[in-house]
């Protein structure tokens, strides 16, 4: 049986549908973050794999812009937790419940 | 010459908001010398209107966005011109009358005057979208005057008759859109003028829907049974001048609209809709007038006779006949003139006692000879004797609903009975006798200023009950051009003698023997 | 007939120059901080006003000889960015939506220290990210826009880091802002695998020239691609960020950030749908309708039950969304009507929320309806100013607000969304409710507590202009309408 592109994409959307999965029940910021980036790679996997299979460049030029994308957000992400992990001593979004209504 | 109508008061709001609070003393007399220009230019208006000619005169028309079709588009006819000329009579009346409003006084003013160019407008407007502008602007003045110089549930008040309003016109504004593209895939550019809307066709259902989306609205703010709940909140919380606009105008705002769009726009829906409108409109009749009687509080008595009189109104317009229609254009205004005045003569008597319960009074006309005699003058006026101009109205629209709705026209009969039955009542249990409570004994007749106040109201109910030449000779034409259109266009024949050229027939031949 | 092949693969930096004026900005900025490190803002804020005034000066030129560049030369950089008159458009909102929110919201600045540099070039850095994404026809490059914009925003919601409010803002918006950014650029991917181009026009393009016989993972791409941005804009059911973020954001910097996510994805939105899809409009309209619908019942109905003005806000928002989706199922001719009401709408949002800022503190996060009362007393200039805005957003006659709602509603109505203008209009009755809540709030109730309103004299009268701003344009509408309209032509 050869492998298609058609079972890369099909591997993307069920890592993609993980990560979405897990940012909806897990509540550590960490790991719903982590999750962020599992979906995003499974961005990348989809991009390559499309790219592969239509004989494409963009799809894999693509990627390293989603590459990047991800690194600022890891950047930006960490030190939000961080601070919010300073002020209240725990990653868990459950314990961010001062704004409702 | 109309706009200056709508632009004199907003320019006069403008000046009166420009002198500084402190000079609280300066606004009210600034503001009443203001008012009286629009009513000068009234004046001339009514003076110099054409009588016999349907058509809308004195019309302006400035595109104001071409590619929707929206245009500041103005003019008069006998529908609207009574309604102008009212309002202009009412508003420096209700800033003489509101000198209790002791805070606040410059923004009372300036909210005044900003709705009597709203209310104007409105009824200047014959571009559809304009006209919802101006039927939506002057809520918000109205909301305010309510809310902060109301009495205690004002704020409850001010929020019901905003939303209640603004839930009606909103189904206006869908269909005033629908009118504009159905203009647009007719002719090929969209119009919201109403002259062009008269020459669209519809299909049977869509004339109803249209015609069912401004019978909402309209019926909201008449206001009609079962929609009417918001009218007595209002009334009673709503400072003197508010009620007396209210009642006098604004409530006009939506037989106006009855007759003018819904019978104007969509002749074979109004005569598809007579049943369900003329049975809404005497169930107000009787329903309205079996509460006044009830009523222990002389405000909400007032209020709840004026859905009983705006019953009389709606029913005459959907009689379908010259006198029924020439009766709610003439109702319309006898009812701002004698509602009106209850309203004034109310808040005087509320300035004195700080109540307006019924059971508070007794034996009044024995301390305040001149107030009584006024506020008889008044009932008789609305209860409509013969000689007074309520008369006039209710005789029209009694004998224009005979012809076409029998049955109607007999129980809305029973309304005048009413009428006189509730306000009777409360003139025995609040003026004769002898004053028995010691508040009461001291209480002072009227002042002059508000002798002046309601001088104009009595004598104008006079002149239009001996009189009513003046006001049918300037509306006849434009009645009987709705009628025209309505047997053009559909099947309806308004029977005989429902037409004035058949009573003039008539009389003609009588003469010729 | 030139192929889309054939067109501009130059490089013209004029066509991004207003970019490049704010991103280099943002770096002059940082330095001006750290090389002079001044005390007070006043170096600052004059930099900025200038790095805006000299983009804003930019796009109006490129806007005065729009109609002299040929065809040839309005896709530069190898088709990735569109020269047109609606990008140019969202440049002149997203320009003058950053000048008024520095403008009212300078009394954060002020207290931010230090950290205002980073602030102000955080802004400059978003407004560029949102304005190329409102250029772009490549969705690698709007995705790229969406992200400068949009992690800018996440930094800024939490600048005000010793608040705990502010942090939660931040990471909130910052989980979910991320998610629907992973979300969008998946339905790129998969709009990339069905079409074989990442570029808006060459999709449309193979779209019209071949049948697809099985066009689910595209359908999939494009719901992705449609729900990664009605998330930005925060349309019903993807919402739920945006009253936590509102809440808890410092004050002066909630009305940027609204305003300019929502210009961003609002362009880019319609970009992706109505120049990359109409061919499959039948799909996505029932899509963006049901959307649109949800939107305004739902934010309508929450916002009427809200305690806190900043969340009857962002509820109002959430309706307000819904009202300018309704204009984009309109297809072409609709962008005039959206393009009036986003900018009016952002126009009065900046405005509320620099009287917000004012009333409650620009640091603060929450503002309860409550703190509002008895306003039309102690500030009358800022309860006129808030209460004009309010109903402009209400859409009362002879606002803006009124004249944005009649072109949508008109547009969807001609499109035939007959029951959509009938919800809008429904919800627009709900609320003129709690809008009026607030008003009656200022008005008609006593003052309770202390008074901490105040307001600059710069604020002050920017306020004041947005108000006049908001009726004048409600009783002449005609010079933006036919702006708006020469925008879709050109």
């Amino acid at each position: 049986m050869t492998v298609t592109p058609g079972w890369y994409m099909t591997l993307a959307a069920v890592l993609f549908a993980i990560g979405l999965l897990g940012i909806l029940v897990r509540r550590n910021a960490l790991i719903m973050f982590m999750c962020v980036e599992l979906m995003l790679n499974a961005v990348n996997l989809t991009f390559v794999a499309a790219g592969r299979a239509l004989g494409l460049i963009d799809g894999q030029v693509s990627v390293f812009f989603v590459l990047v994308v991800a690194a600022a957000e890891v950047v930006i992400g960490l030190a939000i937790i961080v601070a919010v992990f300073r002020q209240r001593s725990s990653a868990s979004v459950d314990e961010l419940s001062g704004l409702s209504g | 010459m109309l706009t200056s109508l709508i632009v004199v008061p907003a320019v006069a709001a403008l000046i009166v908001a420009l002198v500084p609070s402190r000079r609280s003393e300066l606004h009210l007399p600034l503001g009443f010398g203001l008012s009286v220009i629009p009513l000068a230019i009234a004046g001339v208006l009514f003076f110099e209107f054409e009588t016999g000619s349907a058509a809308m005169q004195f019309t302006e028309h400035v595109p104001w966005y071409e590619p929707w079709g929206i245009a500041w588009s103005l003019g008069v006819d006998g529908i609207s011109l009574g309604m102008i000329v009212l309002t202009t009579i009412l508003i420096p009346i209700s800033l003489a009358a509101s000198t209790h409003i002791d805070q606040r006084v410059k923004e009372f003013v300036v909210f005044t005057l900003l709705l009597e160019a709203g209310l104007i407008g409105t009824f200047l407007a014959t571009d559809l979208f304009l006209f919802f502008v101006f039927f939506e602007a002057v809520l918000v003045p109205m909301y305010f005057i309510i809310g902060i110089w109301g009495s205690e549930r004002r704020i409850y008040a001010a929020v019901k008759f905003f939303l209640y309003t603004a839930f009606g016109s909103a189904f206006m504004l869908a269909a005033i859109i629908a009118l504009g593209l159905i203009h647009a895939s007719q002719t090929g550019a969209p119009s919201f003028e109403l002259a062009d809307l008269m020459s669209l066709e519809f299909s049977g259902s869509q004339e109803r829907w249209l015609f069912a989306a401004f019978a909402i609205a309209f019926a909201i703010k008449v206001p009609l049974f079962p929609v009417h709940t918001w009218l007595p909140d209002a009334h009673v919380e709503a400072p003197t001048a508010g009620s007396v606009l209210l009642a006098g105008v604004m409530l006009k705002l939506g037989t106006y609209g009855l007759l003018r769009f819904n019978l104007g726009l969509f002749p074979q829906a109004s005569v598809d809709f007579i049943p369900l409108m003329a049975t809404l409109a005497v169930i107000g009749i009787v329903y309205g007038a079996i509460v006044a009687i009830v009523q222990p509080d002389l405000k909400k008595l007032v209020a709840y006779s004026s859905v009983s009189h705006l019953g009389f109104i709606v029913l005459g317009t959907f009689a379908l006949t010259s006198a029924g229609l020439q009766g709610a254009v003439i109702q319309n205004i006898n009812h701002g003139l004698t509602t009106g005045a209850l309203f004034l003569l109310v808040g005087m008597l509320y300035e004195r006692r700080h109540t307006k319960k019924i059971a508070e009074f007794g034996g009044l006309a024995k301390v305040m000879p001149i107030f009584a005699g006024v506020f008889l003058f008044t009932t008789f006026a609305s209860i409509g004797l013969p000689g007074l101009n309520g008369f006039v109205g209710e005789f029209l629209v009694l004998i224009g609903t005979y012809p076409t709705l029998q049955v109607f026209a007999i129980i809305a009969a029973s309304g005048v009975i009413f009428a006189a039955v509730y306000l009777l009542w409360a003139y025995e249990r609040v003026f004769t006798g002898e004053p028995d409570r010691e508040e009461n004994k001291v209480l002072s007749d009227l002042s002059g200023r508000e002798i002046a106040v309601l001088a104009p109201l009595v004598v104008l109910m006079v002149v239009l009950g001996l009189y009513p030449k003046i006001l049918l000779d300037r509306t006849a034409a434009s009645t009987e051009a709705v009628l025209d259109r309505i047997e053009a266009v559909t099947d309806y024949e308004v029977p005989e003698p429902g037409r004035l050229a058949d009573v003039f027939v008539v009389a003609e031949s009588e003469e010729g023997e | 007939m030139m192929t889309l092949a054939q067109l501009g693969s130059d490089v013209s930096w004029m066509a991004i120059a207003p970019e490049l004026v704010l991103a280099l900005g943002a770096a002059l900025v940082l330095l001006i901080d750290v090389q002079f490190k001044p005390k007070t803002g006043g170096s600052l804020a004059w930099t900025t006003g200038f790095v805006l005034a000299a983009a804003f000066g930019f796009a109006l030129a490129q806007w005065l000889r729009l109609a002299d560049i040929p065809i040839s030369e309005r896709f530069p950089f190898g088709r990735m960015v569109i020269v047109d008159g609606t990008g140019l458009l969202a440049r002149f909102v997203l320009l003058v939506v950053t000048g008024l929110a520095v403008a009212t919201g300078w009394r954060l600045f002020e207290r931010l220290g230090r950290r205002r540099a980073e602030a102000l070039a955080l802004i400059l850095l978003s407004a560029a990210g949102f304005q190329l994404m409102a250029v772009s026809v490549h969705l690698v490059m709007m995705f790229m826009g969406l992200e400068v914009g949009s992690i800018a925003l996440y930094v800024l919601a939490g600048i005000t880091r010793e608040r705990a409010d502010s942090d939660e803002a931040a990471m909130k918006y910052f989980l979910l802002g991320s998610v629907a950014s992973a979300v969008f650029i998946y339905g790129v991917a998969l709009t990339f695998a069905g079409t074989g181009s990442l570029n808006i026009l060459e999709q449309n393009q193979f779209l019209t020239q071949n049948i697809l016989l099985a066009p689910g993972v595209l359908l999939v791409g494009l719901a992705l691609c449609i729900i990664g941005l009605t998330f930005k804009v925060s349309a019903a059911p993807f919402h739920a960020w945006a009253p936590d973020v509102y809440q808890g954001a410092p004050a002066g910097l909630v009305g940027y950030m609204a305003a300019a996510a929502k210009v961003g994805a609002f362009i880019a939105l319609w970009r992706l749908v109505d120049l990359g899809f109409p061919t499959m409009r039948a799909s996505w309209a029932p899509v963006v309708a049901g959307i649109a619908a949800l939107s305004m019942v739902v934010g309508a109905v929450l916002a009427a039950v809200q305690s806190d003005v900043r969340r009857m806000l962002a509820y109002s928002g959430v309706a307000h969304a819904g009202f300018i989706l309704t204009g984009l199922l309109s297809g072409i001719d609709g962008i005039r009507g959206v393009w009036f009401y986003l900018a009016v709408y952002t126009l009065q949002l900046v405005g509320a929320f620099g009287v917000v800022a004012a009333v409650t503190g620009a640091s603060t996060s929450r503002s309860a309806i409550s703190d509002f009362a008895g306003l039309g007393r102690r500030q009358p200039v800022l309860a006129v100013v808030f209460s004009t805005l309010l109903l402009g957003m209400a859409g009362l006659p002879l606002t803006s607000g009124f004249i944005a709602k009649f072109g949508v509603f008109q547009d969807a109505w001609q499109a035939g969304f007959e029951w959509l203008v009938i919800v809008a209009v429904l919800a627009s009755v709900i609320a003129f409710f709690f809008y009026l809540r607030v008003i009656v709030t200022m008005f008609m109730e006593e003052p309770s507590g202390d008074d901490h309103a105040s307001v600059g004299v710069v604020a002050r009268w920017v306020l004041a202009l947005v108000a006049i701003v908001t009726v004048v344009l409600g009783i002449l509408p005609a010079p933006l309408l036919e702006l708006a309209g020469d925008a879709v032509a050109r």
